[in-house]
This record gives C-alpha cells, sequence and structure tokens, in this order.
C-alpha cells in the first residue's frame, strides 16, 4: 500500500521521506506568478525563512491554488500498481483542489485508490496519519483497516493555534473570523480552533502572551481527554520562522501533564509547510492532536 | 347575534388558531424574530375561551367581562399585549350595547384599534394594527345584512392587509414573509367566521405566506421616521363643540392618527413634529388632564440596535477607575463598561446600563465580590438573560474578557473566560493610613502594603521595595507580561525604576504600564 498525502500535512522532509509518503504540492501564487516551491527543495529550511521574509512585505500578494487534476494523476501513475491509500484535506476545505481529486478519480478507475477525506486541516491532517501510523506499528494491516482507523480517528482530531498577526486571514477572505478575535491592543495573541469532523474554524479568544496561549491551549486539552475519558494523546506541532520556542513551552507543558496525568503522549515537531504560509501569515504556531484510540 | 352563537364564534376563533399557530410562529420575524407569536397569542387567548366555557353566566356582561379580564391577565409578548388590547376595546363596545349588529361591530373594531394603538409606545404599520384598522374601514363602508357578512368583509380587507404588511415593514420584506401577528388575527376571525356559517377548519398553507425575500430591503428605512413624537392628550370637555375638520387637521400635522370623542372627553394619538402646537389646538376643548409624549426616532434606534445585536452576546464589565475602559476596550472594542468610583455602584445604575445595552443575553464581570449581590438583583429585576462572571477584581475581569469571543454562546464564552481568567495573579498596592491589622500582619501608618489573594505579603515605608517584594514573590520566570494599572496618586515616572530593574533580572519579562483610575489601590499589578 502506498499512502499519498498532500503539502498540507505539516511534515518536514526528512519525516515524509521516513514514511515514505508520495506528496502532492500545493501550489502557491505571489503576484500572480506560481512561486517555485516544491516540499523536497534542497535547503527547505533557508527558502522557507526566505518565503517568511517575503511575506512580511505586505504589498507582495501571496494566495494558494488548488492543486490540479494532473498532478493528482501523476502521484497515482507512479503508483499504478499498488493500492494507494489517499489522504487529503482537499474534499472540504478547498474546493478547487477537491475538484480537481473527483475528476481525477471519476476519469482514471484504472488507479486503485481509496480517498480518505481528513476534514480538518494543518497539523490536523498530518496528525491523523501519525495516529494511524502508530495504531499500526508493526503490524501488517491492510488498507481498509488504515482507512477504518483514519475513519474512526477523524471524528477525534482538534487543532488549535495561535496567529500573531490576523491579516492575512482577513486577505484570505476570513474576515468574520479575523473580526471575532479583534482587538487593537498590542501584542494580542488570537487563539483559534478547528471543529472535529468538520474543520471548520473557530475562534478562542485572546491571549497577552505564548505562555499564556500554551497555558490555556493545555487548559482545553486537559478538558478534552477528561471529557473522552482518554488517556492516549497524539499530538503534533508546527511553527513557523523562530516561533519553535513556543512549541517547547507547550511541549514541557504536555509533558508534565501526561506525567500527572499518566497520558500515554506522543509528540512531533515539525517546521510548517509552504502551503499554509499565504493564510497564516509569518508567525503563527499551531498543533493538531487526536485523542483516544 | 346571541350570546350562545357568539361563544361558540369565539370557540370556532380559537380551534382555528390552534390548527394554524405553528405557522404563525414559522413566520415571526418582528418585532423580534424568536417564533412564538403564534404561542403568545394562542396563551393570551385560549385561556379567556376556556374561563367562559367555564362560566355559568352566558350573558353578554359576563362573557366579555371574563374576555377581558383573562385576556388581560394572560397577554404575552407583543403580540399577545395588542390582541388582548384590542379585545378589551372591542368588548367595551359590545357591552355598552349588550348586543352585536353589524353598525355596533364596526363601533367596536375602531374603538379596539384605538385602544390596542394608543397602547403600544411605538405603533407600526404593516402590523396587527394595521389589520384591525383595515377591518374597521371595510366595516364602515360596507351595507351587511348581517354579522357574518360583516365579518366576512373584514377578513377580506384583513387578508389584503396582511399581503401588503412587508412594503410597510422592511424587515418582513427582507425575510420574505408576511406579519405574523397580523396573520394570527385574521386566523381568529376566519375560525369565528367558519363556526358562525358551520364550516371546517382548515389548515392554512404556510408558503402562501412566504414570498421571495428581497435581499435589497432596507431595514434603515424604519428609522427614518418623519413624525417624530408619539403625543398623547386626554382632555376633559368643557362643552366647546369639536371642529368637524379635526382629524383632517391631524393627519395634515402628523400620521398615525387614532382620536376618540364622547360627551365627557377626546382622546387623542397622534405622531408629530410638532406637539406643541397640538396641544395648543386641542386645548381648546377643554383641561388637559393627562398628556404623553415620547421621542420614537429614539425608540425605534434602540429597537433595532437590539435587532442587530439578537444573536450576539453582550459583555458589561463594571470597573473602579477610568482608565480601564480604554484598557478592555483594546482587547474587546464592543465590550460595555461601566466605572465607578469612591462607591460602588447602585443597583438602579446598573440596571439601567444593562436595559440600554442592545443585547438580550448579558455577561456581566463584576469584577468585585461585594458587587455581585447588587448584580443578582439586577439578574431579577430585568428580562434579560444574565450571567454572571465571578472575577473578584478588575484584574481578573481583564484576563477574563481575553476568552470572550462575542458570536460563541455564553456557555461557551463562560468556560473560556474562566481559563483565560485562571491565568492571572494579582496584587493590589495600598496605602495604610492608621496604624492597622491586616490578615495578622502589621501595618504601621503611612506605610504601603501588597495584598495578594487576600494575604499581605509585603510591607514596607517606601513605595519601591513593596513593589518589587510582591512581584519577586509570584515567580515571575512563569509568567511573561506584568501589568501596572496606577492610580491618581502614582506617577508613572515612578514606576519607571521599578520596571528597569525587574527587567534586567527577569528577562523574559514584558512590562506594561496604563493608568487605571482606581480610587483606593495605589496600583493593581496584573502577573500573566
Amino acid at each position: 500500500m502506498k499512502i499519498i498525502i498532500d503539502s498540507t500535512c505539516q511534515l518536514e522532509p526528512e519525516r515524509i521521506k521516513e514514511l515514505e509518503l508520495t506528496i502532492i504540492d500545493m501550489p502557491i501564487l505571489m503576484n500572480g506568478e506560481v512561486y517555485p516551491q516544491t516540499w523536497d527543495m534542497p535547503n527547505w529550511r533557508e527558502e522557507k525563512e526566505k518565503f517568511i521574509k517575503l511575506m512580511r512585505d505586505k504589498n507582495n500578494k501571496i494566495t494558494t491554488i488548488g492543486a490540479s487534476e494532473t498532478q493528482f494523476i501523476e502521484a497515482f501513475e507512479k503508483h499504478k500498481d499498488e493500492e494507494i491509500l489517499l489522504i487529503t484535506q482537499a474534499l472540504r476545505n478547498t474546493k478547487a483542489t477537491a475538484d480537481a481529486l473527483h475528476e481525477a478519480l471519476k476519469n482514471h478507475p484504472e488507479y486503485n485508490v481509496k480517498a480518505f477525506d481528513s476534514r480538518s486541516l494543518v497539523s490536523g491532517v498530518g496528525v491523523q496519519l501519525l495516529a494511524m501510523l502508530n495504531e499500526t506499528k508493526g503490524k501488517n494491516p491492510t488498507r481498509d483497516e488504515c482507512y477504518n482507523i483514519l475513519e474512526k480517528n477523524c471524528h477525534n482530531a482538534h487543532v488549535m493555534g495561535a496567529i500573531y498577526d490576523l491579516f492575512y486571514l482577513h486577505r484570505g477572505g476570513r474576515v468574520g473570523l479575523a473580526q471575532a478575535v479583534m482587538g487593537t491592543a498590542i501584542g494580542i495573541m488570537p487563539l483559534l480552533s478547528a471543529v472535529p469532523g468538520s474543520g471548520e474554524i473557530k475562534a478562542m479568544g485572546k491571549a497577552r502572551n505564548y505562555k499564556q496561549a500554551c497555558a490555556r491551549f493545555l487548559t482545553t486539552i486537559s478538558g478534552q481527554m477528561e471529557e473522552k475519558n482518554s488517556k492516549k494523546l497524539t499530538l503534533a506541532m508546527s511553527y513557523v520562522g523562530g516561533h519553535d520556542k513556543e512549541c517547547l513551552y507547550m511541549k514541557s507543558l504536555l509533558e508534565k501533564a501526561a506525567e500527572e496525568k499518566e497520558w500515554d503522549f506522543y509528540f512531533e515537531l515539525n517546521y510548517s509547510n509552504f502551503a499554509h504560509m499565504p493564510h497564516l501569515g509569518p508567525d503563527y504556531f499551531e498543533m493538531g492532536y487526536v485523542i483516544g484510540t | 347575534m346571541k350570546i350562545n352563537r357568539f361563544i361558540s364564534a369565539l370557540e370556532g376563533g380559537l380551534d382555528y388558531f390552534k390548527a394554524n399557530y405553528h405557522t404563525i410562529d414559522n413566520l415571526n420575524v418582528f418585532p423580534v424574530p424568536d417564533g412564538d407569536t403564534g404561542v403568545n397569542m394562542l396563551l393570551t387567548f385560549q385561556p379567556a375561551i376556556e374561563a367562559i366555557h367555564e362560566n355559568k353566566n352566558k350573558d353578554y356582561e359576563s362573557i366579555l367581562k371574563t374576555l377581558q379580564d383573562v385576556c388581560t391577565m394572560n397577554s404575552r409578548g407583543n403580540s399577545g399585549f395588542i390582541l388582548s388590547r384590542f379585545i378589551s376595546g372591542v368588548s367595551d363596545v359590545i357591552l355598552k350595547y349588550g348586543d352585536i349588529t353589524p353598525e355596533i361591530l364596526t363601533e367596536a373594531f375602531f374603538h379596539g384599534h384605538y385602544i390596542s394603538k394608543t397602547s403600544v409606545s411605538t405603533p407600526r404599520e404593516g402590523t396587527m394594527l394595521s389589520v384591525f384598522e383595515a377591518m374597521a374601514k371595510a366595516m364602515k363602508d360596507a351595507k351587511s345584512e348581517n354579522v357574518l357578512e360583516h365579518i366576512k368583509l373584514a377578513i377580506k380587507a384583513g387578508r389584503d392587509e396582511v399581503f401588503i404588511s412587508p412594503e410597510k415593514l422592511p424587515v418582513l420584506k427582507k425575510a420574505g414573509v408576511v406579519d405574523s401577528g397580523a396573520l394570527g388575527f385574521v386566523f381568529i376571525l376566519e375560525g369565528m367566521k367558519r363556526r358562525i356559517a358551520g364550516e371546517e377548519i382548515e389548515i392554512e398553507n404556510e408558503s402562501e405566506y412566504r414570498f421571495e425575500p428581497d435581499e435589497e430591503a432596507n431595514l434603515e428605512e424604519l428609522m427614518e421616521i418623519s413624525h417624530r413624537y408619539c403625543t398623547e392628550l386626554t382632555i376633559r370637555r368643557n362643552g366647546s363643540e369639536v371642529k368637524d375638520n379635526l382629524e383632517e387637521y391631524l393627519n395634515n400635522i402628523g400620521d398615525s392618527v387614532a382620536f376618540l370623542v364622547n360627551d365627557d372627553i377626546v382622546k387623542l394619538h397622534v405622531h408629530t413634529n410638532t406637539p406643541d402646537e397640538v396641544i395648543e389646538e386641542l386645548s381648546i376643548y377643554g383641561v388637559i388632564e393627562n398628556k404623553k409624549i415620547e421621542d420614537m426616532q429614539k425608540q425605534i434606534e434602540e429597537e433595532f440596535a437590539r435587532f442587530r445585536h439578537e444573536n450576539e452576546i453582550g459583555v458589561l464589565a463594571l470597573v473602579p477607575g477610568e482608565g480601564f475602559r480604554s484598557i478592555l476596550h483594546d482587547f474587546e472594542p464592543d465590550l460595555d463598561v461601566l466605572v465607578y468610583g469612591k462607591n460602588l455602584p447602585r443597583t438602579g445604575d446598573i440596571l439601567n446600563h444593562i436595559n440600554q445595552m442592545p443585547y438580550e443575553v448579558i455577561i456581566v464581570l463584576a469584577n468585585d465580590k461585594n458587587i455581585i449581590p447588587a448584580v443578582q438583583l439586577v439578574k431579577n429585576e430585568t428580562t434579560k438573560h444574565i450571567e454572571i462572571f465571578p472575577s473578584k477584581n478588575v484584574i481578573q475581569g481583564v484576563a477574563a474578557i481575553m476568552g470572550f469571543v462575542k458570536n460563541l454562546t455564553w456557555e461557551e464564552n463562560l468556560s473560556q473566560m474562566a481559563s483565560s481568567m485562571d491565568l492571572v495573579e494579582s496584587i493590589s498596592i495600598y496605602k495604610s493610613i492608621k496604624d492597622s491589622k491586616f490578615a495578622g500582619i502589621k501595618i504601621p501608618v503611612n506605610h504601603y502594603f501588597a495584598v495578594m489573594n487576600g494575604n499581605v505579603i509585603a510591607v514596607d515605608e517606601k513605595f519601591d521595595p513593596v513593589v518589587l517584594t510582591s512581584i519577586r514573590g509570584t515567580d515571575p520566570d512563569e509568567r511573561m507580561t506584568v501589568s501596572l494599572y496606577y492610580n491618581d496618586n502614582v506617577k508613572p515616572e515612578d514606576l519607571k525604576p521599578i520596571t528597569a530593574e525587574l527587567e534586567e533580572e527577569f528577562e523574559d519579562l514584558e512590562f506594561e504600564t496604563r493608568y487605571g483610575g482606581q480610587h483606593t489601590a495605589l496600583l493593581l499589578i496584573g502577573l500573566e
């Protein structure tokens, strides 16, 4: 079985190679031109830092476009003799990509593809894959078994994050959401979450600083763990620029809580992929997590 | 009309309405789209009919008085109130004659219209009131042979009026519905007619009262009223003859005219921009016993503000100093703030503020445990849904507001605000005005002291050491932001050496110094 996933999965190149995933790169436009980026480009860290600098110039109009039908077909073609499990956020979150995928699946029944709609976004996509891989580690699951695990976990897959600048969210069309967490105080940090099973983004309020944000996130996770009566937490974080310190602080809080509450806790930290930056901006950190299984 | 037939007609009206009141609920968008117009009208009308049924005296006087009293006692919501006032007015006239004929019914409908219209502070065209008027006018010009024919005319005029209600009320046009209350009354009369005529009840087709919503309909139109002041006068007549052209005069200087003239009084209702002129003109007929002039523009603005914010949640923060107004607005621009000074706010002040807020659900941040009882009283006094957030001081209030998101439910907000509040520690710095003992610690006169969680954590004759010691004692390495809110007795420059020293000591700590204006504490410190 081959797993194909798109580049919204928030996994770093080394991790992608380790997991032997095939990636569909989500294209980015800068000022109307396709911006040159791929998940496996050499010196990806420097390239991302360069991209972040370009984003900080708000005159640069940066946005995403959907993946094309051709991209999907090319990926399927690579594994034409294998069973393919396609994991995507495309079926819900980006209409253009969803349309392209539907066309590819409809027009090319010769490929043996089973598509899983993660109904999530950012690290919420990747963490579902990680939770599934953890659960099947050492086993030899069939594609259907993997798919069923993904379906089961999907409704317990949460996303939370802090965005330092609402400009990008606003420009990306999420005006209502941006307004909901708008404040005029300097240094205010809007907190967002996504509803499991739908990927709908909701405001969680604001924080004065990242420690406060992380404490809010921890309170939320602890509450959800308690509500689900679960001791198992699989969590993946991603960040841009120098915001790994926020993730490491969050990790320390989680580890402390895991020890106190005897959670079976899995953590992974990755640099954000290009695909999310146009919407979230050059300053954010976020996490996807699956409770239970 | 014989009394038994009248009672049977009333029962028919109720049965028809009961069969169709869900349609009325579904169409309800004005004045508040809460889907309860049908229920409100039913609960207003039904108990009266049940009481009549149980009443052993089956004469007009007894039946109509029961009808009036029970409807008034049970009236619910705007629609129920208007219906009860109309029924009361109609009953007055029928009681006067002790019978129902086409002529009496016409007079009764005019009187019912007047009573209901003058009972509401802002009568609106396109509502039940317009249907009463249209029915009365249709009956006035008719030469009906019997009451049934007369009612049929009224129903036709009422239905016609219902269908033009969206033209008069843009909010209906925008929602693509007719006015629910107006249709509700037509249903009652339809049921009465059918019972008299021996016809069956029919389930009305809701889709007939819906049409394509007009997205362009301008809600602001209602705010642009041509006659601003609702003017009501009751004049005890002095014998002067009432001029024939009085109605014409009133219609020239205003609209929504309703007046009643009998041997003793002239009672007037008019919307006009020149209430003084009206009073002068009417005073020739006698002594003005009662007058009421209300600014409808203000009322409409308030009502529409409420309409706009219907699905949002308001927050009122009670704060001990003017500075906290802007501090809180920096975090939540739409927040309502009530500032108090030396004395805690009065229940009346809080109640007035809450009643003026354009929200039906309001979270109140008391920010002082001594204010919570007053807010509790307010909660019992207002019809709004009040949730008291138990912030014990304004520092907790500022932290809690970080968790507020206006388009979430109040339950979600209370939960998020509580987790935000849990992330702050607060310290208050005071100066002792006499030798005292606080929580077992001696505090000499003119000494500064710091209080945290009800404990004195630092005492010194100088201000700076108290602030420094108290902050150092709160595990600053775990904090990132220290907010210093000073009052009129502290200069912001006095705080600079303190923050400079702490910044050097704790690299990750950021300081924010702002004017709070609180009366008692020299300095309030929030550690987050």
